[in-house]
């Protein structure tokens, strides 16, 4: 009965979220009322998005205790951040009516809030790594980092390399969102990675939101560096989703904070086997684009695409041979071997105290 | 006349039967078997989603394994 109630409230809350979401987008994207009302729209939601997201991770830090206390106290302060810098925006877009400057107030809240949301996803259970794990896991952390610095180095951070002026802060600033971003995913893609089956929605809802703001992210930067970026653009939408998302997840977790340890909560979900392999496949199937299509790599995209190629297959090399080791597993059905050799040692069956449980911690 | 009356020696025709040491009538659809397969074990459905989850996780690793082999050949002949 509570837990129909607590879905309920769940679903009304994704439902305001989409609903807000998608008003806003049909608002910018129309341009209801012209450029001046739109303008206002897009500088009045989006900060109250972020404020509202800042309000909600407190609340949730108040109704968890440990590690996810301190977990929600630095989502807290980085949607504070963010807050901060959505308003600074909107007073120098709506009231004093110029350009906002690079570098900005605003610089200083987006890019400090990257930081915050970084320790908060380090210090949450589900990115660590331990025990028999370990070794796989600083593995599987340097496939993901070379395959997700490659993709932002050929997309984003290479152009922005050839044409920004380090000597100035307002190159640097432009070239911190972008790291910032692949650090922030990087974190997201190791945390999918030791989610199990226990984990909630409240978590799936957080990660898509911080993947969310790094891609919106990633977008300006790169738009801004083809200078076709303006105020009240369609990719303010993603930053408005991405707040309303972290809102959601600091929401839900106020269901969850009762988690029940069992054995299939504690087997990794099949999301944390395939999370490390998304991005290797999607860096390689750019390479491969990238030098089919003519398009020249230069020395730092090669270096890393080579290092990417030799880390996979070191990877997989020892995957095979978990499992072909000898009296390790006979009764284990597939999954569990595959499962066994995908991460490294402990894996359905592991007992506690070994890496990550749903038990072990209070959840989202 | 009740409804269990209506049902005596012809509920196989007429649709419905009464329900023994009940006044009341259970309701079944005609030509509908008797008795439902019974439930698949929570354990076969399991199985089944595990071996689908191998299924996933062996393909993708095998693609990833076969592009950076296509890569590592790109890279080699200079293209």
């Amino acid at each position: 009965m509570e837990h129909a109630l607590t879905s309920r409230r769940f679903l009304g809350a994704v439902g305001v979220v989409v609903l807000v979401t998608g008003l806003f987008a049909a608002w910018i994207g129309l341009r209801i009322g012209g450029a001046r009302v739109t303008l206002w729209v897009d500088d009045v939601v989006t900060p109250l998005a972020a404020l509202t997201a800042c309000v909600l991770c407190f609340r949730a830090r108040t109704r968890h205790g440990g590690q996810m206390r301190l977990f929600w106290s630095l989502l807290g302060c980085a949607t504070a951040a963010w807050t901060f810098a959505e308003i600074v925006w909107g007073y120098y877009a709506l009231i004093l009516n110029v350009e906002v400057p690079v570098p900005s107030w605003a610089d200083v809240g987006y890019l400090s809030a990257i930081p915050l949301a970084v320790a908060a996803l380090v210090v949450h259970p589900a990115t660590r790594g331990s025990g028999t794990r370990k070794a796989r896991w600083v593995s599987d952390s340097l496939v993901v980092a070379t395959a997700l610095l490659f993709l932002s180095w050929t997309l984003v951070l290479s152009p922005l390399w050839r044409s920004a002026d380090l000597s100035t802060w307002a190159g640097i600033v432009m070239l911190a969102y972008p790291f910032g971003d692949v650090v922030i995913v990087f974190f997201i893609v190791l945390a999918i990675r030791g989610m199990t089956g226990g984990d909630r929605l409240s978590l799936w809802c957080l990660l898509a939101a911080l993947l969310t703001m790094a891609l919106s992210d990633s977008t300006f930067t790169y738009v801004t560096e083809v200078a076709k970026y303006t105020s009240g653009d369609l990719i303010d939408t993603g930053w408005v989703a991405a707040y309303l998302g972290i809102a959601l997840a600091a929401f839900s977790s106020q269901s969850s904070s009762a988690a029940v340890p069992s054995a299939e909560h504690s087997r990794p979900t099949l999301a944390s086997l395939i999370s490390p392999l998304l991005p290797v496949l999607l860096a390689l199937t750019v390479a491969a684009v990238e030098i089919r299509l003519g398009r020249h790599l230069d020395r730092a995209a090669w270096l890393m695409a080579f290092g990417l190629i030799a880390l996979v297959i070191a990877r997989q090399g020892l995957m095979v041979l978990e499992l072909l080791a000898p009296g390790r597993d006979v009764q284990a059905g597939l999954m569990q071997r595959l499962t066994h050799a995908a991460l490294g040692g402990a894996g359905a069956e592991e007992g506690p105290g070994s890496g990550y449980q749903a038990g072990s911690y209070e959840p989202l | 006349m009740s409804p269990s009356d209506l049902g005596a020696g012809q509920s196989s025709r007429v649709g419905f039967m009464p329900a023994s040491g009940s006044p009341d009538v259970k309701w079944i659809r005609p030509n509908t078997p008797a008795y439902l397969p019974p439930p698949m074990l929570k354990s076969a459905v399991q199985e089944r989603s595990e071996r689908t989850d191998a299924l996933i996780v062996i393909v993708l690793t095998l693609a990833s394994t076969a592009l950076s082999f296509y890569d590592l050949f790109l890279l080699a002949s200079g293209s």
